[in-house]
């Protein structure tokens, strides 16, 4: 069997990016909240060392959460993670793992440790004096942020693989432009989840409304990396692909409002935290601190759809579009078909009245069905079906000149136009009978628009832009 | 250099397995013991470690998933793609038993009646169970021909029947009594002597139930143990034997016998878990691109500098606590 032929799954009207963009979003707030949960229960325990009274407290409490919320639901999605991957795009994550496997395992090195110490302090910290309290919980600081550094280094690698493309170097894939500011960027935010976390938690402690506002004024000091966020994500911006960059600052209405959502929200929890608990020290309520942390999931989700988004045509950069066809292979599939090696039958053929509509819904299937749905999220009916019939073969053959985030069709004409007749025949109400479309002309003409749109993607070719300017 | 995967895809396989055992039996040794009512040390112990012991071999676990896609890509995402949500559904269940753990723990817990004490435990130990069984189908079915992967998908099938996922299961089930035999005899404190032959019975029995499986399943393949396995099974028949006789011994109060039950068990986990790979690397084709990849180095460092923290941690624990 072709070792790039993998079974795909129906997710019903949610379309498989939303399955991986859904639990991922949880795992990175949930990750997120472990690593800065570490520099608030290390900073804490400084405190304690120190004599600050109420500390040892806020610690036992603070951890007990960390625990049930981290160790758990966050190591399990991180789990999920892998597996939901493997769902939706088992040559993505394939491609990873060979990779970057050495370097999943040294961070799986980082994760046990991190385990071990969190285990550890959880069982015998009450019972251990604050200088063997704060070299455990620095342990398991040091080694939750050990498994950002190395996962950010796979992660930043799928939007920008810098050198790594010329020679498949690991280390210049790892260390590629992308990954300082990210890691940067993501510290900070890790920072601000522990310290609005804390403070929800302090909240939840049976101590005076003035012991909990010292508290609250001490881990709020966790909350100043946020200031170098604007200029982190300036950074991150300017080192990604110019076509990324353009791609989610107007290029795409839906992917600029959540780059606004994302930078809208930090911003309002940065000018509170800095302007209103850092300067002015207010008192912060459990209730506000749960709506500065539920605006801290809504920006960490938006940010999270942005950096996923901005690899489009891509999942991994040069190397694979979104729907895990390579660039090398879109040329063979214009030949000899996306479909004609595909060993797993379609399985309500049965629904269609005519054979070229069975191949229509194979081609979707194998093509468009990891960024879209025929009718439920990102239809391809409520794209394209009002559309004329020269209009869909013609937007379909020319893909990546219709939209720049679009790979190209890795089809030949009979497969442009089995896809069009599928959109048509579902937009017209799936009737029982439709005809066969077969006229030499059209196919011909098909062909023609396959051949002047090319097999590279659109970014991948300034002259597809130049040859439309007059 | 593919053999260095197989090594290490054997060795983190047998220590997830290990404590995955601990866990099944500790969750079921405290399910009957609420069901009859009242506490005992191992049960106590077994509910009070029960939550780290998931969390280590979660964790744990992780490196055999890490290297199962690395030495057989394409058969592992296939089968994980035909098993589709019932597989994904692995993971509520453990995030649910994990909780359920906890739970299990809190005073208030212990004060309930007894039904719903068993009903805590319990749930958790099924959802382990189910979580035991998909892994199973999912080993099975990746070793599965292209055929029976395409006859799946059509089917639209949820379940994957084969008679030897059953017989898989009877083998670790079988293992996870001696694994947690072993382990609450470590743990448990002020265990009475009624206890202990508890145990030691509890891990003799899981020795035969393990033998019956692993009998069953070689039966229904005359192909089943290849030449290249046989070392295996003569070293895990040998950790048999010593496993079996620690038992006895401890059984009847014998000095160090423990011991010697849990070196067997050990030994037994790491030849079993090496036969499994030498059956699978017999019966199915080679990834050819493992040379070359870089990072090996590194990892080894890693693993010795996690080596070293966690044994001081461990230190720093035991020379402080109070």
């Amino acid at each position: 069997m072709d070792p790039t032929a993998y079974p795909v799954n129906d997710f019903g009207p949610a379309m498989r990016g939303m399955v991986i963009g859904a639990v991922g979003i949880l795992h990175v707030f949930l990750a997120q909240f472990a690593i800065g949960g570490g520099f608030v229960l290390t900073y804490v325990q400084w405190l304690a060392g120190r004599g600050v009274p109420d500390t040892r407290r806020f610690l036992d409490s603070f951890f007990k959460y960390l625990v049930l919320i981290s160790f758990v639901t966050g190591a399990m999605t991180g789990v999920a993670m892998w597996l939901t991957t493997i769902q939706v795009g088992p040559r993505t994550i394939g491609l990873m793992v060979d990779e970057f496997h050495w370097i999943w395992a040294v961070e799986w090195c980082c994760f046990t440790v991190e385990i071990v110490a969190g285990y550890m302090f959880l069982r015998f910290g009450a019972r251990l004096p604050d200088s063997a309290r704060l070299k455990l919980l620095a342990t398991y600081s040091v080694a939750s942020f050990g498994s950002l550094f190395w996962v950010n280094g796979i992660l930043s690698w799928q939007l920008t693989p810098g050198a790594w493309i010329g020679g498949g170097d690991v280390w210049a894939g790892f260390f590629n432009p992308s990954f300082w500011p990210s890691l940067l960027y993501r510290a900070a935010v890790s920072s601000t989840l522990g310290a609005l976390a804390a403070i929800a938690v302090v909240n939840t402690m049976d101590i005076d409304r003035a012991a909990r506002h010292a508290l609250i004024a001490r881990v709020s000091r966790l909350l100043v990396p946020m200031a170098a966020m604007p200029l982190l994500g300036v950074w991150f911006m300017a080192v990604i692909p110019a076509d990324s960059r353009a791609w989610i600052t107007g290029g795409s209405v839906a992917m600029s409002m959540f780059l606004a959502m994302a930078a809208g929200a930090s911003l309002l929890i940065g000018a509170y935290a800095l302007v209103g608990i850092l300067w002015r020290r207010l008192y912060v309520s459990g209730a506000t601190a749960a709506l500065l942390l539920a605006l801290a999931f809504g920006a960490t989700a938006a940010g999270e759809f942005v950096r996923e988004g901005a690899r489009k045509p891509y999942t991994i950069r040069q190397v694979l579009f979104s729907n895990a066809i390579t660039p090398g292979e879109v040329a063979r599939m214009r030949r000899d078909g996306s479909v004609t090696g595909d060993p797993y039958p379609l399985r309500d053929a049965a629904r269609y009245p005519t054979p070229q509509l069975v191949l229509g819904a194979h081609v979707v299937r194998v093509q468009c069905s990891a960024c879209h749905t025929m009718s439920g999220a990102n239809g391809l009916v409520h794209l394209g079906g009002g559309w004329t019939p020269d209009q869909l073969r013609l937007n379909i053959a020319k893909l990546q000149r219709t939209k720049a985030f679009m790979p190209p069709f890795a089809g030949p004409a009979t497969e442009v136009e089995a896809v069009a007749q599928l959109i048509a025949w579902e937009a017209a109400g799936a009737p029982d009978t439709w005809p066969v479309s077969d006229d030499p002309a059209v196919l011909a003409q098909i062909q023609r628009w396959l051949d002047e749109a090319g097999t590279q993607p659109a970014p991948e070719r300034p002259e597809a832009r130049r040859e439309v300017r007059p | 250099m593919t053999s260095s995967y197989v090594i290490l895809l054997v060795l983190t396989f047998a220590a997830h397995k290990l404590l995955v055992g601990f866990v099944l039996g500790a969750a079921a040794w405290a399910t009957v013991r609420a069901l009859r009512g009242g506490d005992d040390p191992v049960a106590y112990a077994s509910r009070d470690w029960l939550p780290f012991a998931l969390g280590a071999a979660i964790t744990a676990g992780v490196a055999p998933l890490l290297l199962i896609q690395v030495l057989y890509q394409h058969r592992v995402y296939t089968a994980t793609l035909l098993l589709s949500h019932r597989f994904m559904a692995i993971v509520p269940a453990l995030i649910a038993g994990f909780y359920l753990l906890y739970l299990a723990k809190t005073e208030r817990v212990a004060a309930w009646p007894r039904l719903r004490r068993a009903a805590v435990t319990g749930t958790a130990l099924a959802a382990f169970l189910f979580v035991a069984w998909t892994w199973i189908e999912e080993h099975t079915l990746a070793a599965a021909s292209p055929e029976v992967w395409v006859a799946h998908y059509r089917d639209q099938a949820l379940v994957h029947r084969d008679v030897t996922i059953a017989q898989r299961l009877v083998v670790w089930l079988g293992l996870a009594a001696a694994a947690f035999a072993t382990g609450a005899g470590w743990l448990a404190r002020g265990v009475s002597e009624r206890d202990r032959r508890g145990l030691a019975r509890v891990g003799l029995a899981g020795l035969v139930v393990a033998a019956a499986g692993a009998a069953l399943l070689a039966s229904g393949d005359p192909d089943d143990v290849p030449a290249v396995g046989m070392p295996y099974l003569v070293v895990a028949a040998v950790g048999l034997v010593a496993a079996a006789a620690g038992f006895v011994m401890w059984h009847a109060g014998v000095a160090r016998a423990r011991a010697l039950a849990t070196t067997g068990v050990v030994v037994l986990y790491v030849a079993v878990s090496a036969l499994r790979e030498a059956r699978r690397v017999h019966r199915i084709e080679w990834r050819p691109t493992l040379e070359g990849a870089q990072g090996f180095p590194l990892f080894l460092a890693f693993v010795v500098i996690a080596v070293v923290v966690i044994v001081w941690c461990a230190r720093l624990v035991s020379r402080n606590v109070r």
